[in-house]
């Protein structure tokens, strides 16, 4: 799991840096928001971010109320890592939109578990909207098989964009269903009868 | 207030926060060395001018990095400074940067010590 970790703080990056790669993740290191602010913007953006409240560029909350504000990047698990350590700014920390508050000096045992949190809740929320596609394509599939199909009366294949079609290539695009062949009872009377004649 | 006697840092501290990897420790020291100087010149510089914003960014950051290293008295006077800048008038600043500043410079020493550096007088 990638995760993005922005602290003008070459100590604390440091330690950042290789704590995550021991935990089993994929850090991605910016030394200022400016740096950071592009890595969100990016296509496929990591779904976890740790930021420092202060730092250059752009500050973390900034970068927070913009990963809020963006779709596509609103799911994305946010830790701020901060000096702040008032209530009055940690209560602002959240309320624009962090999920996780954290005060340096901090624990880093305490972090690894905010971190796992994090991983967990994107994995979830990825496979949530994966689901919510999965289900959209079928609810696609099934409007088309409600609309109105022409059907020639004779030989019952189906009108499809100019084409005829037979029933069964139809309905075999446009559902889950598969046919396998065989012969009625009155079918195979009229056969049989046409094939003796 | 904190006795101008008390311990620069506490590095066991710092050492059982991360887990116990006192190597990654050190290393983390030896970042810290390499930006504490520029940090506190810009503190320096901000009271100089008297530009009360500038020393609040500039003690919280000091604040924050020396924070990792259980280093309290440094805390303790770069949050002194960090209210100065936030109350706005930053002309009772001197005396606090003169604390900051001998304060800093026990810390580097004790975390040269500790970083494996030689401890000369900066």
């Amino acid at each position: 799991v990638r995760v993005l970790i922005a602290d003008d703080d070459a100590a604390i990056l440091h330690g950042l840096r290789v704590q995550l790669e021991r935990w089993g993740y994929e850090p991605i290191v910016c030394e200022e928001g400016e740096a950071a602010r592009a890595v969100l913007r990016a296509p496929d953006p990591p779904p976890l971010a740790i930021l420092d409240w202060s730092m250059p560029g752009a500050d973390g909350v900034t970068l927070c109320r913009e990963i809020r504000s963006t779709p596509g990047l609103d799911g994305t698990y946010v830790v701020l890592l901060t000096a702040h350590d008032t209530r009055d700014e940690m209560v602002a920390g959240l309320v624009g939109g962090a999920d996780e508050y954290i005060t340096k000096p901090f624990d880093w045992g305490v972090l690894r578990a905010r971190v796992n949190t994090g991983a967990r809740i994107a994995a979830l929320q990825q496979s949530l909207a994966q689901r919510v596609r999965e289900l959209q394509s079928a609810l696609d599939m099934v409007n088309k098989l409600s609309g109105l199909l022409p059907i020639c009366s004779y030989c019952k294949r189906i009108r499809k964009d100019e084409r005829w079609q037979q029933l069964e290539t139809y309905l075999s695009e446009h559902s889950e269903a598969e046919f396998s062949h065989g012969v009625c009872p009155e079918c195979y009377e009229r056969a049989r009868k046409e094939f003796e004649r | 207030v904190t006795a101008p006697s008390s311990p620069p840092c506490d590095t066991g501290r710092f050492i059982a926060r991360l887990g116990g990897d006192a190597e990654l420790a050190r290393q983390m020291a030896r970042a810290f060395l390499g930006q504490i100087d520029r940090l506190l010149a810009a503190v320096r510089a901000a009271v100089d001018s008297g530009d009360a914003e500038a020393l609040r960014r500039a003690a919280h950051a000091v604040k924050g990095s020396a924070a990792n290293f259980d280093a309290a008295p440094t805390v303790a006077a770069a949050a002194e400074l960090e209210q100065i800048g936030r109350s706005g008038d930053p002309s009772t600043a001197g005396a606090v940067l003169a604390r900051l500043e001998a304060e800093t410079a026990r810390l580097v020493s004790a975390l040269r010590e500790f970083g494996g550096l030689p401890t000369c007088a900066s």
